[in-house]
């Protein structure tokens, strides 16, 4: 089943055409990457999936974009029920200046577990299925700042999926790591993937061929190719494809 | 053919194709060298051709070193990768090719002091040398129509082989005597299907390396 589908997605900040009729499908319960060079509209096109483009005052989108079957532009949508069902990952790891715990809690607790009621469980079951339980279930009351880099971003995933998405959006998720840190997160996708829908816009090339399943390439607005990752990486049909991903110039 | 925005990657690539191109005009020779020697029964030229045996074998060892290098270093993608992984598999044929020269060089030499060959391989010769360079050359130029052309002589070589064989089986059945000289012509026979199908594989590693699509063990073409 499509976890995404984007018919004639056009985007606009102010006059500046963003995104030109994207037409997507994203699988679900895969791993989706979308690559292209800087200002090509990738990170656009991730956050229309959980309208965080709204805040960006005079951004205008139009077009059908649908989450598992329903529509989520125009004026009627439910934007924190959209971002619950639809997580976000940053590439710098924004941990809450709060405790570990109350990092993961934070977004359940919103939307109405408590202590006692099930929140313990929750944090536990997070921190876990992001491998942090084992190294922080003895430092659940430090404040999330005093973690590494790597364990930041993890116990931002962890916070990502405490309110139970379905999919989770990864903007450069490993830019601010180094390279043992980015193997280990790219595992954890890995793992990740069962569960959660994935779309990750990276500007790492060897990431995109190493952690996804299907692959996007993009530039200046358009989506140029989207398919099988293997055959995006070994025989891309389009010339701007091959040309972006050796590394070419026209 | 478009640059890489990384010009040492260019110049390593670049490199590793005039590399393949030296290898493979040396195997062609050796092998249009060795036709030569048989027909003018030139042992001087036969023993030139197991000189450049080693140049050959050289070679190999630096592009098996070269593609490694490009592999380790740039993590290549699509075109690129598919030129320098088939650049690792078309040494190993060539190097093959270049054996199989070596061993008809031997045999030319052995018919030199035995006599003429019982039976004329000069077409067959002629057939396989074209394979040789049409594939090489769909490799090297990206050319996917000339491998194409390579797979429809594959079978007349088998057939004529086959043919030649049973002719001089039968024929030293009933002359004995030719035995001595349809030995070392059967063996040069055997040679020429074997570099044939080389030639084969290497026009299968070009449309591989043109079109992405693996033709090897009757894939689509």
């Amino acid at each position: 089943m499509s976890a995404i589908t984007c018919k004639e997605l056009n985007f606009y900040y102010g006059n500046f055409h963003a995104l030109k009729g994207v037409n997507l499908n994203v699988s679900e319960k895969r791993i989706t990457a979308l690559i292209g060079p800087s200002g090509c509209g990738k990170s656009t096109l991730l956050r229309v999936f959980n309208r965080m483009n709204d805040l960006i005052i005079g951004s205008r989108a139009a077009g059908d974009v649908k989450i598992f079957g329903e529509q989520i532009l125009g004026d009627g949508v439910e934007l924190t029920g959209l971002r619950k069902r639809v997580g976000m990952v940053f590439q710098r790891p924004n941990p809450f200046p709060l405790s570990v715990f109350e990092n993961v809690a934070y977004g359940p607790r919103i939307h109405g577990l408590k202590r006692g009621g099930g929140l313990e469980r929750t944090v536990r079951e997070c921190l876990e299925s992001v491998g942090l339980w084992n190294d922080l279930k003895d430092h659940l009351k430090e404040n999330a700042l005093s973690l590494s880099g790597e364990q930041q971003q993890r116990l931002c995933i962890a916070r990502t999926v405490a309110t139970r998405p379905d999919i989770l959006l990864m903007d450069e998720p490993c830019s601010a790591l180094d390279p043992q840190a980015t193997a280990r997160i790219e595992e954890l996708m890995q793992d990740l993937k069962s569960n959660y829908t994935i779309l990750i816009v990276t500007h790492n090339m060897q990431q995109a061929a190493r952690v996804s399943d299907d692959c996007g390439f993009m530039l200046m607005g358009e989506l140029v190719e989207f398919g099988d990752t293997n055959r995006i990486f070994t025989a891309p049909a389009d010339k701007r494809t091959e040309d972006y991903i050796t590394g070419r110039y026209g | 053919m478009d640059h890489h925005i990384d010009r040492h990657y260019d110049e390593a690539l670049n490199s590793l194709k005039q590399q393949i191109l030296l290898m493979g005009s040396k195997v062609e020779v050796m092998v249009s060298d060795c036709v030569r020697a048989l027909k003018e029964k030139d042992t001087k030229l036969a023993e030139r051709i197991m000189e450049t045996d080693r140049a050959v074998n050289a070679l190999e060892v630096a592009i098996d070193e070269q593609c490694i290098e490009l592999l380790a270093r740039y993590q290549p993608a699509a075109s690129d990768l598919r030129f320098i992984t088939r650049g690792l598999k078309i040494v190993t044929d060539l190097e093959r090719i270049g054996d199989l020269a070596v061993n008809f060089a031997q045999r030319v030499k052995e018919l030199v002091e035995q006599g003429a060959p019982p039976v004329d391989v000069t077409k067959m010769a002629e057939i396989v040398q074209k394979m040789l360079k049409d594939s090489f050359n769909a490799f090297v130029e990206g050319n996917a129509e000339k491998a194409d052309g390579v797979f429809k002589h594959d079978d007349a070589v088998d057939e004529m082989t086959k043919k030649f064989v049973n002719e001089l089986i039968e024929r030293t059945a009933s002359e004995p005597g030719l035995i001595k000289t349809a030995f070392p012509t059967t063996s040069i026979i055997r040679y020429l299907e074997r570099i044939a199908d080389h030639a084969t594989n290497i026009a299968e590693l070009a449309i591989f390396m043109i079109r992405g699509r693996d033709v090897r063990h009757g894939g689509p073409k």
